[in-house]
This record gives C-alpha cells, sequence and structure tokens, in this order.
C-alpha cells in the first residue's frame, strides 16, 4: 500500500521526501498520491515543518581557544607517564571504574570466608560403634566381677538382698 | 473536499546533482581515510587538516545532544584527543565519519546519562533556556521579532531534548549529518531497521510538538 500516512515504510519514503533526499521517480508518485489523499498531505505538511523548524536551531560557534585547548591536551597526554592511563577515566582500558568493583568483589570474598561455619568434627561412627562395643563389654566384665567378689565377701548380705 | 493544488516547495536534486553529491563525498570519505593513515605515521599536519574538516560537525552534534555549551566544547576536545590516542592502531575499515561519531555518541550519551542522575529537570529547564538566550542574533530589528525567536528556539530545543537519547542521536545526524540509515546504524551499534524505527518513533514525537509551526 503506497499511502504513508497508513504504512510505515510510505511514512519512511515522506521523511526522505522532507528531507530532499528521495529519488525523483518516488517523489513524482508521492506527490500525485498526496493530491488526492489529505492525510497523508497533512502529515507531509507537518514533516516539513518539523524539517524547517529543526534547521532554524543554527550551529554553535567554536571559541576561538578551541584548538589551542586540543593541543594542549595532546600535549600533556605526550607528556604523561604511561600508568596514568590506566587511571583516566575516559582512557579506554581504564583501570578507574574496575576499583570500586574490584573493592566490592574482595568484601565479598571476605564475607563469605567469615559466614562460612567452622568445620565440625563428627566423630567417625564406625570407630564410636567398636568403641561403645569395647566399652560395654569391659563394663559386663567389670561387673561380673563385682558380682562375684560381692559373692565370696558378703555371702548373708547377698541371700537376703534387702537391707 | 477538492485537492488543493500542490506546489513543491521541497526541490529534489536532479540525477546529476546527486551522482556529484555521490562522487564527492566519496572522495571526501576516500581523503579522511587517507589523512587518517598519515596521521598514524605521525604525521601532525594530516590531523590538523583532519581536525578542520571535522571540527564543527563534531561540536554541533554534540551541542545538540548535550545542550551545553562549554561542556560540548569538552567533549568535542576528548573524541579528537581519542582519535589521536588511537592513530597507532587506526585500520580503515569503517568510515572515518563513522568512527568518530561512534567517539561522539558514546561519549554524550555517558554524559547525558551521568547528569539525568545528578540534576534535577528544572535545572535542566533553566540550563535550555539560558543556552537559547546566549544563541539569540542580537541584529533582530525589533524586540518583538527577538522574543518571537526565542521562544521558538526554545521550543526546537525542548522537543529534541524531550526525545529519548538514542531516538535525539538518531535525528540529530539524519537531520543536521545528514547521514544515511546504514551510517547511522553502524554509528549506533544497531541494525538499519533499528534506525528506521528509531526516527519514526522520534519525528512522530517532534511532529506533535513542533508542527503547529508550519
Amino acid at each position: 500500500m503506497f499511502c504513508p500516512s497508513r504504512d510505515k515504510e510510505s511514512t519512511e519514503m515522506l521523511l526522505e521526501y522532507c528531507a530532499g533526499s528521495l529519488d525523483a521517480e518516488t517523489a513524482a508518485r508521492l506527490q500525485a498520491h498526496m493530491l488526492e489523499c489529505s492525510a497523508c498531505r497533512e502529515l507531509m505538511e507537518s514533516q516539513q515543518a518539523v524539517w524547517d523548524a529543526l534547521g532554524e536551531w543554527d550551529a554553535a560557534e567554536v571559541s576561538p581557544d578551541f584548538d589551542r585547548k586540543l593541543f594542549a591536551g595532546i600535549e600533556q597526554y605526550e607528556r604523561s607517564p604511561w600508568w596514568r592511563y590506566l587511571l583516566h577515566p575516559l582512557t579506554p582500558f581504564s583501570l578507574k571504574p574496575a576499583l570500586p568493583l574490584l573493592a566490592a568483589c574482595l568484601v565479598l570474598i571476605a564475607a563469605l570466608m567469615i559466614r562460612t561455619p567452622a568445620v565440625i568434627d563428627t566423630p567417625p561412627q564406625m570407630r564410636g560403634d567398636k568403641v561403645d562395643i569395647e566399652q560395654v563389654e569391659r563394663t559386663l566384665d567389670d561387673l561380673d566381677m563385682l558380682t562375684q567378689f560381692s559373692a565370696v565377701v558378703l555371702p548373708k548380705t547377698s541371700s537376703t538382698g534387702s537391707m | 473536499m477538492e485537492p488543493t493544488d500542490l506546489t513543491v516547495e521541497t526541490a529534489q536534486p536532479s540525477l546529476s546533482q546527486r551522482v556529484n553529491r555521490g562522487m564527492a563525498t566519496a572522495a571526501a570519505l576516500g581523503r579522511d581515510a587517507e589523512l587518517m593513515l598519515r596521521v598514524r605515521e605521525g604525521d601532525s599536519t594530516s590531523f590538523a587538516l583532519l581536525l578542520e574538516r571535522h571540527r564543527s560537525p563534531v561540536i554541533n552534534f554534540v551541542y545538540r545532544m548535550v545542550q551545553n555549551q562549554p561542556v560540548s566544547e569538552e567533549l568535542a576536545q576528548e573524541v579528537f584527543l581519542r582519535v589521536y590516542r588511537s592513530r597507532a592502531t587506526y585500520e580503515p575499515t569503517a568510515k572515518f565519519t563513522t568512527w568518530l561519531f561512534r567517539i561522539a555518541t558514546h561519549l554524550a550519551l555517558n554524559w547525558m546519562r551521568d547528569r539525568k542522575n545528578e540534576k534535577g529537570q528544572e535545572s535542566l529547564d533553566k540550563e535550555l533556556l539560558d543556552g537559547t538566550l546566549r544563541q539569540i542574533d542580537d541584529k533582530q530589528p525589533n524586540v518583538e521579532q527577538k522574543l518571537v525567536r526565542e521562544a521558538k528556539l526554545l521550543e526546537i530545543r525542548q522537543a529534541i531534548h524531550s526525545l529519548p537519547a538514542k531516538q535525539r542521536a538518531a535525528v540529530l545526524m539524519h537531520k543536521y549529518q545528514e547521514m544515511e540509515y546504514s551510517q547511522i546504524a553502524n554509528v549506533l551499534g544497531c541494525s538499519e531497521s533499528a534506525v528506521k524505527s528509531l526516527l519514526f518513533r522520534a519525528y512522530e514525537t517532534l511532529r506533535a510538538r513542533l508542527a503547529h509551526m508550519a
């Protein structure tokens, strides 16, 4: 569809028309269309108004010492030691923006190290079972021995079993 | 409704004019690359020539982006300083102006982003007004015309200022640098269709704000 007010592709054509960069054949086709389409005609007029208005925004005057300041900056750059470039915020390989990031990483690492709990030595379960069994056996042996001892030493007491 | 008789006010260049313009552009582009290669070899005169050719366009582009005269010159100086610092590794893989305006756009966008975080809208509006007043030509014949022009210029600057950063950059390159979509896309690091979309939305906004100036 060749209608800038309805078709986005044709609107681009209108932009180019107002910018004066449309080829003559397409420009003629657009002009013929605008004779019949009031919406496109209005769109062209408003776009042309924008284009003309933007054209009234004059160029800025360059200050007379622009070049002098620039060449002074170049001279300073030539005289600076190589490592200073790394700290200049506008240098491509500047370290300056990376410094806060590096500090944040160090803080994070330190925080992780502090928060990580100490490794608790859990008693080895297998060894514990073995020790317990041995202990129990020894205890039983000790009880047997005590029982036999008491039977020998205190025969009367053991028969009554009460005080 | 009777169609009005459309008078073509926008003069379309003839084919020969466009060819001549294209050849001049191609020659200029080749010249820029040639000069920059000489700068790479240490030729300071070539750097001065490049500066002479591109000083005003860069300053004007940055000025219209940031709308602050002193800042625009500082940023423009940084653009050329970066060009100088990068001279040893320069390769003419893209147009010189693409590279130049990529640096300029990058610096301007960074400044605008940092500025936005620092200052409120009120102080930005004040700067727009101050900048407009500085720019008004004192040769206006009478006070009324001066005031009218002042108001118009302020409105134009505010309209541009209201655009998102990338739309603003695209419009400024399209209107004032007369760049084609492909080159704008290379500068902004996006596709051509993305550029068309940026321009479509930008001009839609500008029409809403400035169409009454017809």
